[in-house]
């Protein structure tokens, strides 16, 4: 349930919708793929929170292979929704992170502590000159704690404080651009197209992550 | 209510509500345009200014700085930022009230615009949620003006609408008018026709009160065709077309009996001495043609004044009425001359001599007396042999001239007007019930510590053109005496009431300044005038309608064939010449004539009433005829 903590009012989490749709776009391999995400998510709901990042991370960054942009989606910067991700079996860092992230609150994890970041990462560690522009989920167990980071970089999760190859620019989740569960469904929202982000909320709720 | 009002309402109430439903669509779409325009504007912002502000460092002197030169410059409402935990750290707030829209405008539609939520951090560490709204006073005053507009554009339309309509319901409506007057006139018994008008659903209303009047005027000619025949068969001589002995004595009895103008004139006789011989000298046929000719010229005399009559008194005399004449002599050697150039045209000037006598009748004369004169100088004049005329004079010779009776009339009615010395005296005119209908008042005139009646005066009021004043004076009796007794009280008036112009203004001035006495007021002209002057007869009429005073037509039955024009007039009554009365228990044509006239008067509304009905038996009859009233010196209350 992506965004349960906003849109409960506004559709149903329908993962049956999204299993026959991932049948009938990608193929058998994809279905199998959404069973065992299923699977998954059913599986952590009692963990602690620390094993479902850890699980969760390692569902993705197992299963999908990371590209660019361009070479997954045939356009530059195209933000994925968990669905395509996995039908797809590759996506980009944004695609990693939003997926975890959809995830994450599926599997009972608190909006409020969740970040998807803009961040500058050192491609090769600190120390590298390398600069690329990259994105990360980060989780915050308090608001003023040390967040954990979700990268598809790294395999494991780690503090940030670890993470010195990683500087934050901003970041963001369903919260601040889904106020107050408000009362005008996104999809007739003539303003939800243009900003990515809605975009994608919306077709992600169109796929039955309501 | 008028269908002005209506109209008006209608376009009031459709206009009212097109504008109140176009003014909640637009409102409220403009309010959710508005609404998602300043939620986008503060979604956005808010981003912008947390990553400006995570860009920064999370400083707190910083923090404070940058959100008050946001909010300072900027059109924000709100702007505030909570710690992590939720505490309200720094806080901007715009309290100014909103006055560019009055406060229910606002309350009416309310403009949310959705706060903008962004998180600021600082490297990893969270610093806090940016909460931002902008305000929405911009949002009210533009809804607020162009509801304003939009009000106006409808209260122009709104009027502009009205005007117009009102405008086409007067084209429309002004046939509506010709309707109704024509409806009025039918109500008043004044079958009128009037064009019909373009609009259909008139025109249909129209066309069936035209057909209506149509079938009335047609079926009143008619009518007055076949009375006039039947009036023909009774009284008048097949071969010369004149009126027969009967009626005619009947007619001069009724003048002589009458209070009006016509109970003085000249009667002649003219005889046509030699006649017997010639019919077997030239045979009937010839004669017949010769005494149709005379009978013809004689008639056209005749009918050249109003009630003169000519009779074919037995095979050889004819004889001539002409009220109001006042040379005894002047008709005679008229009608002399005229039967001379007849004779002469057939070369019989020598086989036939024309002997006349005359004498001038008297209101109050018997016709035994008269007659008797008249033959006896009617002996004298063919005793002079050729054609002489012999003038009888009633008792001893008549010493003044008429230029000097006239004089001495005149100083009479001067007098009498300026001290109104005219009175009314009264008949009853009585329904079939016995009821009364009303006084039926002839004017009489105290001339010297006697009271003379009309019929001695009138002729000499008429000559003098002094009737009009006379009129007047009967009117102001006449009003005033119904205002004393109660009763209705009809009177007649003369030609000058008809023709005068200036008597309608003074009539109908006189009847509106007495609007409760000329209910009771009945007005009647003689037939003759009537038909004579029948424009200015309707004028008179439509006068008098409009004060509720009654109108008829007297000594009814002379001009029967003329009926139908009576169509349009719009009379209430008609009281039928004493001729037609006279013994009419016994004279079956007259019963004939009078059931008939009854027949066609009831089917226009006019009620009949027989005048001067001297015995019961004529009541009776006239009863069974179907007349409405009677009135005379058998009339009693």
């Amino acid at each position: 349930m992506v965004f349960l903590a906003c849109s409960l009012a506004l559709a149903q989490t329908d993962l049956d919708r999204m299993q026959s749709l991932a049948k009938s776009r990608y193929g058998q391999q994809t279905v199998d793929r959404v069973a065992q995400w299923r699977t998954m998510i059913d599986d952590i709901q009692g963990l602690p929170e620390e094993q479902k990042l850890i699980q969760v991370n390692d569902f993705f960054n197992t299963r999908i292979r990371w590209v660019q942009d361009p070479e997954a989606w045939g356009k530059k910067d195209y933000w994925a929704t968990p669905l395509e991700t996995m039908g797809n079996g590759k996506g980009d860092c944004e695609d990693f992170a939003i997926a975890k992230y959809a995830t994450l609150i599926l599997a009972g994890v608190d909006v409020n502590k969740l970040r998807i970041t803009y961040v500058k990462a050192q491609i090769g560690g600190p120390y590298s000159k390398i600069n690329a522009a990259h994105m990360v989920l980060a989780y915050y167990d308090s608001p003023s704690a040390d967040p954990k980071i979700l990268d598809n970089l790294i395999g494991d999760v780690r503090p940030a404080s670890k993470r010195k190859d990683l500087t934050p620019v901003y970041g963001f989740n369903s919260k601040g651009l889904w106020v107050g569960g408000a009362a005008t469904p996104a999809t007739t929202n003539p303003g939800a197209k243009l900003s990515r982000w809605r975009d994608l909320l919306q077709r992600a709720a169109a796929e039955g992550l309501g | 209510m008028s269908l002005y009002k209506q109209l008006w309402l209608a376009v009031i109430f459709m206009l009212t509500l097109v504008f109140g439903g176009s003014f909640l669509v637009s409102s409220l779409s403009a309010k959710a345009y508005l609404e998602e325009q300043l939620r986008m504007k503060n979604a956005d912002n808010a981003t912008a200014l947390a990553l400006s502000l995570t860009q920064q460092g999370a400083d707190e002197v910083l923090l404070e700085l940058t959100l008050s030169a946001q909010f300072d410059t900027g059109f924000y409402e709100m702007i505030q930022l909570a710690d992590p935990e939720g505490q309200v750290t720094i806080l901007r707030e715009d309290t100014q009230a909103a006055d560019d829209a009055p406060a229910w405008f606002i309350k009416l539609f309310p403009i949310t615009g959705e706060p903008g939520i962004a998180s600021v951090m600082n490297g990893w560490q969270q610093v806090g949620v940016l909460t931002l709204r902008s305000h929405s006073r911009f949002a009210y005053a533009e809804l607020w003006q162009s509801t304003q507009k939009m009000a106006l554009v409808f209260l122009v339309a709104m009027i502009l609408a009205g005007i117009l309509g009102s405008y086409l319901l007067k084209i429309i409506l002004r046939p509506l008018d010709e309707v109704v007057e024509q409806a009025k006139a039918i109500g008043e018994r004044r079958f009128i026709t009037v064009p019909e008008p373009k609009t259909l659903e008139f025109r249909k209303v129209v066309n069936s009160m035209n057909n209506l009047s149509a079938r009335i005027k047609q079926v009143l000619a008619q009518e007055a065709k076949r009375l006039e025949k039947w009036q023909r068969e009774a009284h008048v001589d097949k071969v010369t077309g004149l009126m027969k002995r009967e009626p005619f004595m009947k007619g001069l009895e009724a003048a002589l009996d009458s209070d009006d103008v016509n109970s003085t004139g000249s009667l002649c006789l003219i005889r046509l001495s030699g006649l017997m011989p010639l019919n077997q000298k030239y045979g009937h046929k010839v004669i017949d043609s010769m005494l149709g000719d005379m009978g013809k010229t004689l008639n056209k005399i005749a009918v050249e004044h109003s009630r003169w009559a000519a009779s074919r008194l037995n095979g050889s005399d004819f004889a001539l009425m002409a009220p109001r004449a006042m040379n005894a002599d002047e008709a005679a050697r008229e009608v002399q001359a005229v039967f001379q150039e007849i004779l002469e045209n057939r070369s019989m000037e020598h086989d036939m001599s024309l002997p006349g006598a005359a004498t001038i009748y008297e209101h109050g004369d018997s016709i035994g007396s008269i007659m008797t004169r008249l033959d006896s100088s009617m002996l004298i004049a063919e005793r002079e042999g050729e054609s002489h005329i012999n003038v009888a004079h009633k008792g001893d010779i008549q010493l003044t001239t008429v230029r000097e009776q006239m004089g001495e009339w005149r100083a009479r009615f001067e007098q009498a007007f300026a001290e109104h010395q005219f009175s009314l005296s009264g008949f009853p005119a009585v329904n079939t019930k016995g009821e009364l209908l009303h006084m039926e008042a002839p004017v009489r005139m105290e001339l010297g510590g006697e009271i003379i009646s009309a019929g001695r005066f009138l002729p000499w009021i008429n000559r003098l053109e002094m009737s009009g004043l006379l009129d007047q004076e009967v009117i102001d009796l006449a009003l005033r005496l119904i205002e004393k007794k109660g009763q209705p009280v009809c009177v007649n008036l003369s030609v000058a009431a008809v023709v005068e112009p200036a008597f309608l203004n003074w009539l109908s001035q006189r009847l509106a300044s007495h609007s409760s006495a000329a209910t009771g007021l009945w007005m009647e002209i003689s037939e003759s005038m009537a038909f004579r002057h029948l424009k200015s007869f309707k004028m008179l009429c439509n006068r008098a309608k409009e004060h509720n005073v009654k109108i008829g037509i007297e000594h009814m039955g002379h001009q029967l064939a003329e009926l139908g024009e009576l169509h349009d007039v719009g009379v209430d009554y008609l009281k039928v010449d004493a001729n037609f009365v006279r013994d009419i228990n016994d004279n079956v044509a007259n019963q004939n004539l009078l059931r008939n006239l009854c027949t066609v008067g009831h089917s226009i509304g006019v009620i009949v009433i027989g005048e001067n009905v001297r015995t019961e038996e004529e009541w009776e009859t006239l009863k069974e005829i179907g007349a409405d009233g009677a009135t005379g010196p058998g009339i009693k209350i």
